[in-house]
């Protein structure tokens, strides 16, 4: 029978620069330790979605983690590639099964192991993705890297609107408070503004602390039915509502794809889905990858203005006491990045109230989002630890 | 940027060979819709009114900097950092991202023009110069 579709459990594994892979064997231990966090045994889990860098091959991880986890007669499997979104869009997929009753409890991992000893990460990031046609000819423009181009992107947001970047900065400063009180995080030291702007330019106007942390490591989670949870040792984490943008913005005059994501598409099939509108939402985990998506996210969403985005986040709203939290784990920028995964693993431990030191106090209705390519595509869900978050707002 | 040194390499698909054909002659184009003459760049279906069929004018080579990057790490030793990579907007509305090869810090808005250099493909690619 179909249910309420949920997530029931959570494995994190590594999440350091010295973590050793390969992938495949870290997809199969957080796989496994979401199964335990989960309460459950491998013949309760009959569907697997695994999600992998770009950088990564069907030979690093695939559909073959199936025969390394030993699990038998799944009714899902897949490898699901969708640049930044893979993840929120596994857990959608998952969800979807769930609901419809085509699997019961389905295991979703993201995986990843670019840092090796010996190489700057650099080698990792910046490889090229198709130099083929006109696209191709970023290439030869030398725009290699993430960075490049969300750097161009942040630019225009600079140029049309007056940001500075010292907003970037407020970004930065404000992910590493909530990153100090993250025992997981990799950059726990206090962050001031002389600091950033000292700090090595990447791509202009972008510096290193305007970047992800990348690190080794993988993290799972198990979407199932929440009337099946098998578990005391906390409660199931709802999916209330989730949604998916993909502008394909032109590029040519009379179009701002540096300024335009598929934030609000998504947002709109999320909270119609839900029966929640924006300001029900009580924090946000916003892929930050680089610190203006982070800017623009809030400002596409209708958490601010376009525009205003810097200004919301130098006021200290997005920070620890602030109205609106985002990123309280530290982000990718402070925490560590491993893709989708890293804004939802958050969002999970603060729904269930799990969150220690940096727990919100509001945490009912939570924001993920996922980013993918230069603003090409996005994921986001809605998470809360109530099957019912619309009635409980409503209720006295 | 190194004039010796090709620039990395591209390869034409089934939507740009026109526009690399034209630019091994020296000659930058774009590709216009026959239906609402909408012109655009790497498109096998217009963007504008999805109709199939294109024609390729020739395009003047002046363009403003729609938006730049100062890039501060080398990927590849036709580029030593700091060095500039940008989007140019053509006079004709699209745009193509290009290789600023005599600046690192434009404006935005500010003129450039367009001129082909070879890439490690053999093909030409276009690269942007100070007016």
């Amino acid at each position: 029978m179909a249910g309420h579709a949920a997530i029931t459990g959570l494995g994190m594994v590594g999440l350091t620069r010295d973590t050793p892979g390969p992938a495949d064997n870290l997809a199969c231990q957080a796989v496994l330790a979401a199964m335990a966090d989960a309460g459950l045994d491998h013949a309760d889990v009959d569907g697997l979605i695994v999600c992998r860098s770009g950088a990564a091959s069907e030979s690093d991880l695939g559909l073959a983690l199936q025969r390394t986890l030993a699990l038998r007669d799944l009714s899902l499997l897949q490898v699901l590639h969708g640049e930044g979104t893979s993840v929120v869009q596994a857990v959608q997929t998952a969800a979807m099964a769930v609901h419809h009753g085509a699997a019961r409890q389905v295991a979703v991992v993201f995986a990843d192991a670019p840092m090796q000893a010996g190489r700057p990460a650099s080698k990792s990031f910046g490889r090229i993705k198709s130099s083929r046609g006109i696209g191709g000819l970023r290439y030869a423009a030398g725009l290699f890297g993430g960075a490049s181009v969300h750097a161009l992107a942040a630019r225009r947001h600079m140029e049309v609107f007056g940001t500075r970047e010292e907003h970037f900065g407020a970004v930065a400063i404000h992910t590493r408070r909530w990153a100090m009180m993250n025992p997981q995080a990799v950059l726990r030291d206090a962050l001031t503004m002389e600091e950033y702007l000292a700090a090595r330019w990447i791509a202009e106007p972008l510096r290193l602390y305007d970047c992800a942390m990348p690190v080794n490591g993988a993290i799972a989670v198990i979407v199932g039915d929440a009337t099946r949870a098998a578990t005391d040792a906390h409660e199931p984490v709802y999916i209330l509502g989730f949604g998916q943008g993909h502008p394909g913005t032109p590029e040519r005059r009379g179009f701002e794809p540096e300024l335009h994501s598929g934030a609000a598409h998504a947002r709109d099939i999320a909270f119609d889905m839900a029966g929640l509108a924006v300001r029900d939402v009580d924090l946000c985990q916003i892929y930050d990858a680089f610190s203006y998506m982070t800017l623009l996210t809030l400002e596409e969403y209708g958490f601010c203005r376009p525009g205003e985005g810097g200004a919301f986040i130098a006021s200290g709203a997005t920070g620890p006491g602030g109205s609106l939290p985002v990123n309280t784990g530290g982000g990718h920028l402070s925490g560590f990045y491993l893709q989708g995964m890293t804004p939802l693993a958050e969002g999970v431990i603060q729904a269930r109230g799990q969150a220690g030191e940096r727990q919100c106090a509001r945490h009912d209705v939570v924001l993920v989002t996922n980013e993918g390519g230069r603003f090409d595509h996005h994921a986001c869900v809605l998470l809360s630890p109530h099957r019912d978050a619309q009635a409980r707002r409503n209720s006295p | 940027m190194n004039a010796t040194e090709p620039l990395p390499s591209v390869d034409a698909d089934a939507a740009s060979q026109p526009f690399f054909d034209a630019a091994r002659e020296g000659r930058l184009v774009v590709q216009r819709c026959t239906a609402c003459q909408t012109l655009q760049l790497g498109n096998v279906i217009c963007d504008h009114c999805f109709a199939r069929q294109f024609e390729w004018i020739a395009a003047s080579g002046r363009a403003t900097v729609h938006s730049f990057v100062v890039m501060h790490l080398s990927y590849h030793r036709s580029f030593e950092a700091p060095y500039c990579g940008a989007i140019a907007e053509l006079e004709e509305g699209p745009r193509l991202p290009v290789y600023l090869a005599d600046q690192v810090r434009p404006r935005i808005g500010q003129k450039v023009t367009l001129r082909f250099a070879a890439s490690e493909a053999g093909t030409a690619v276009p690269v942007a110069y100070q007016v």
